[in-house]
């Protein structure tokens, strides 16, 4: 049994998805931590480890992609999950090859599915 | 430029330049050329006939000279015979006579001592004045010695009228025989005072030839004599002169009843200009009146010399005094002769034996006369000729002029109706046809024909064209209905191709609030199904410990969350609702025009494009108070929309965007600048025409800035681009303020 918590970090401009997450995701053996950039969750994920990382595609000053090639490279432990739109295959296949995301998870999300997902995930921690 | 002429106009100049003008041209050759040769003609006969005249007249008063010449030269010879023999008594010395009937001689009351008896010989006259001594009786009885010879020579020649011998001491020894001879002279002459004395005196006649004097009307009344005087010496002394008196009225008589031709009349003049012999007709050219009649005897009563009004030399007309000095002087034969305005020939020979001139004066106008008759009549025929001619021409011309403005009348008037019909069509093609018009002149005639069938051709023409122009017309307008409808329809399609640049943002706009709505509208309903099973557990059951329960459904977390929930997506489905609202305001197409806030459009399409340019462009908002726009705020707004994805488009990568909005004297601005590609100038020309495209197939139809261009000159406004390749564009819109009003 684990005896630590699941750290997530939850990672968007915008603060009714970061919310809309929290209350899917929220769970006594998760600690759930929210940044609104990239940079700023960055600067989180130096503080503490966390075995998850969710975020957005599309934000102003550093994209999803972007985020999670740094994070890959600095927290290669963090897994690493991408939630976008279909629209945006480009950014899509760089998530995959660039920043080897775990998952993706499409925009609107299935809430029990997301939680599946990330639960699966999790299960490999 | 000149104004044209009319047909007739042309047709009258045109016979008047042909006909008018040669035939006078001609005419007034001929008639020059008639004047001329005959004026030329009578000045060639007027020289012709005046060296014949002056010819005719100079061996007419040559041949009279030589006559006179001819009639006295004997009486001359006579004269030297007398002299000879009476300087041969005076040289002998005076002899005695053996008379057969001596003279007695006397003294007469009046003192003249004079022969009294006559015995066949001359008389004899002694001045009173002289002293009548033994001398004198002896001279005047020895003297007698020279009557036989005067005698032989008195009776010798018919126009000797008398012989006489004047000695210096005044003794007049005449012959013929006188009676009362002493009665004949003033009985105190002093006879050597008298011209028919001095003349032959040594002063006056120093060769000692004998002379003649002049002419003079004899107090005898023997009519016009002349003497012939010699003078008779001793040695050195002159002791008289001897004369022979003959009457020259037969000579003058002939020469002033020449009928000479052309009206001339002859006379007779001494060296020193004294008229001798002159008719009357050339005393009254010369103004001499009458002198024949009364001045001739008084004055000889006096002297035998003629006073100055007979002397042509001191005539009261200076001119003619002057020529007749010139024309002695000259001695020419011919001359040319001027009397006020009258010309004369004047003909001069000199009678040889004596000092007499022959001179004949001839008016030249009726030498002329002739001539001048003749030239008259030819002039006469040449102004006849000329009447005539005018009169012929006048009728010529008149009928010409008629025939003329017949001919012109006949060409011009179809031609003026022609002209008129087709006036008339050219304001109205399709007006009433014509009507046929005679002419006889073919070419108009067929003119005229085809000028109808052509009025009727296109008068039909007209009508077709008429109606087929309507109908083009139709069709055009029509075509230009769709055609404007096409635009319209590219323009909107423009307009959702736009859009359509936009959809992957639209649809993350869009798609981003609905995931959060999904997922908490499924929060929720998880929510209610927790809370009813909370409810149900705690319904019918006594109060307890449900704590557990409690935390197990997170119940806590539920309740304090809910209002935030509701408010998340309260908020999410709001975002949806504006989204597909300004989508809905882009893709209408309205053609009302409002009041509207630039700024606000603006604001409006950037929530359209603000995800598209979330994580790369940096925007730079500059909006300025601007007043409110009269616009069609969706056609502005499309504007605005078409530049900023345009300068989107510019931006490969990642840049800066700056709308600046603000106002600018009478126009209201925004511009649109990026950091982009920018444009070379070959571009740049081209960006307003339709469907002028750089971006690739299927990206955009090209016509983003062709409408975007139309529809701000339809608000009266202008687009302006400032390009640097490689630096990136500025868009400036300008639209006019409006004025409140």
């Amino acid at each position: 049994m684990e005896t630590q918590k699941h750290r997530i970090l939850l990672v968007d401009d915008e603060e009714s998805i970061l919310r809309a997450l929290e209350r899917v995701l929220r769970g006594s053996d998760r600690e759930l931590t929210t940044a609104s950039d990239g940079p700023s969750a960055l600067d989180l994920l130096a503080t503490k480890p966390f075995d998850l990382i969710i975020t957005d595609q599309r934000m102003p000053g550093m994209s999803g992609t972007e985020l999670l090639k740094r994070v890959r490279q600095l927290h290669p432990l963090t897994a690493r999950v991408m939630i976008s739109g279909y629209a945006e295959f480009e950014s899509l296949v760089a998530a995959v090859n660039e920043a080897r995301v775990a998952r993706f998870i499409p925009k609107p999300w299935d809430n029990d599915e997301l939680r599946a997902l990330v639960a699966d995930v999790l299960q490999d921690k | 430029m000149a104004k044209p002429h009319t047909i007739r106009d042309l047709i009258y100049r045109e016979y008047r330049k042909a006909a008018l003008a040669p035939i006078i041209v001609i005419e007034l050759a001929l008639l020059a050329l008639y004047f001329g040769t005959t004026s030329y003609l009578e000045s060639r006969a007027m020289d012709i006939l005046d060296s014949e005249a002056s010819r005719n007249l100079g061996e007419i008063v040559v041949r009279e000279a030589r006559n006179i010449d001819t009639e006295i030269a004997n009486v001359t010879t006579l004269s030297r015979v007398l002299q000879t023999e009476n300087t041969r008594f005076f040289a002998q010395g005076a002899q005695a006579p053996a008379a057969a009937s001596p003279p007695v001689f006397s003294f007469a009351p009046n003192g003249v001592f004079y022969k009294v008896n006559d015995n066949g010989g001359s008389s004899l006259w002694y001045s009173a004045n002289t002293p009548i001594g033994e001398s004198q009786r002896a001279k005047a009885r020895a003297t007698e010695v020279f009557d036989p010879l005067f005698r032989a020579v008195a009776q010798s020649d018919k126009k000797i009228v008398a012989v006489y011998f004047n000695s210096n001491d005044s003794m007049c020894r005449y012959y013929p025989w006188v009676p009362e001879f002493y009665n004949v002279f003033d009985p105190k002459m002093d006879i050597p005072k008298f011209n028919f004395y001095y003349l032959a005196d040594a002063a006056h006649d120093p060769s000692r030839a004998p002379v003649w004097t002049a002419a003079y009307l004899d107090p005898a009344g023997q009519g016009w004599m002349a003497s012939c005087v010699a003078p008779v010496y001793r040695g050195k002394v002159l002791e008289g002169v001897t004369g022979i008196d003959i009457t020259i009225d037969a000579i003058i008589k002939n020469l002033l009843d020449l009928k000479l031709p052309w009206g001339g009349a002859a006379f007779l003049v001494d060296d020193d200009g004294v008229i001798i012999a002159m008719p009357e007709a050339i005393e009254s050219t010369l103004g001499l009146k009458e002198l024949r009649a009364q001045v001739y005897h008084s004055t000889v009563k006096q002297d035998t010399v003629k006073p100055e009004e007979f002397n042509l030399f001191k005539n009261k007309d200076a001119s003619i005094a002057g020529q007749f000095r010139a024309v002695f002087s000259s001695e020419q034969l011919v001359n040319d002769f001027r009397i006020g305005d009258k010309e004369f020939f004047l003909t001069n020979s000199h009678i040889a034996a004596t000092s007499w001139h022959a001179m004949i004066l001839v008016d030249k106008a009726i030498v002329r006369q002739p001539i001048v008759e003749l030239d008259l009549l030819t002039k006469r025929f040449g102004v006849v000729a000329l009447v005539v001619m005018l009169l012929f021409y006048a009728a010529f011309f008149t009928v010409l002029l008629s025939r003329s403005r017949r001919v012109a009348e006949t060409l011009s008037r179809p031609i003026r109706y022609l002209a008129q019909r087709s006036s008339e069509i050219r304001t109205n093609p399709s007006g009433p046809q014509m009507e046929r018009e005679a002419s006889n002149v073919e070419e108009i005639t067929q003119l005229h024909e085809n000028f109808s069938a052509m009025a009727l051709q296109l008068a039909s023409l007209y009508n077709d064209l008429d109606g087929k122009v309507r109908q083009r017309t139709l069709e055009l307008e029509q075509a230009n209905d769709e055609l404007n409808e096409a635009y319209q329809q590219m323009a909107q399609q423009d307009k959702m191709a736009s859009i359509g640049q936009l959809a992957a943002g639209v649809a993350h706009e869009i798609n981003n609030p609905m995931s959060f709505i999904i997922s908490n509208i499924e929060t929720m309903r998880d929510s209610w199904n927790r809370l009813s099973a909370y409810l149900q557990a705690h319904d019918g059951r006594p109060h307890g410990d449900q704590s557990a329960l409690r935390e197990q459904l997170d119940i806590d977390y539920l309740l304090k969350d809910g209002p935030q929930l509701f408010q998340d997506t309260l908020e999410g489905t709001a975002r949806v609702k504006g989204i597909v609202g300004e989508l809905r305001s882009f893709a209408r197409t309205s053609d009302s025009v409002e009041a509207a806030d630039l700024n606000k459009l603006v604001e409006s399409v950037l929530k359209i494009t603000s995800s598209e340019m979330k994580n790369r462009i940096e925007l730079e908002l500059e909006l300025g108070p601007v007043p409110m726009l009269r616009c069609n705020p969706g056609q502005i707004s499309q504007v605005l929309l078409n530049l900023l994805v345009n300068a989107l488009q510019a931006i490969p990568d990642k840049g800066t965007i700056r709308i600046q909005t603000r106002q600018e004297a009478e126009w209201v601005l925004f511009a649109v600048t990026d950091t982009g590609i920018g444009m070379p100038k070959s571009v740049k020309t081209r960006i307003f025409e339709p469907f002028f495209t750089t971006k690739k197939i299927g990206q955009g139809t090209g016509l983003g800035l062709s409408v975007s261009y139309a529809i701000v000159k339809q608000h009266g406004g202008k687009i302006d681009v400032q390009s640097e390749e490689g630096h990136g564009s500025t868009f400036t819109v300008r639209l006019p303020k409006v004025h409140a009003n």
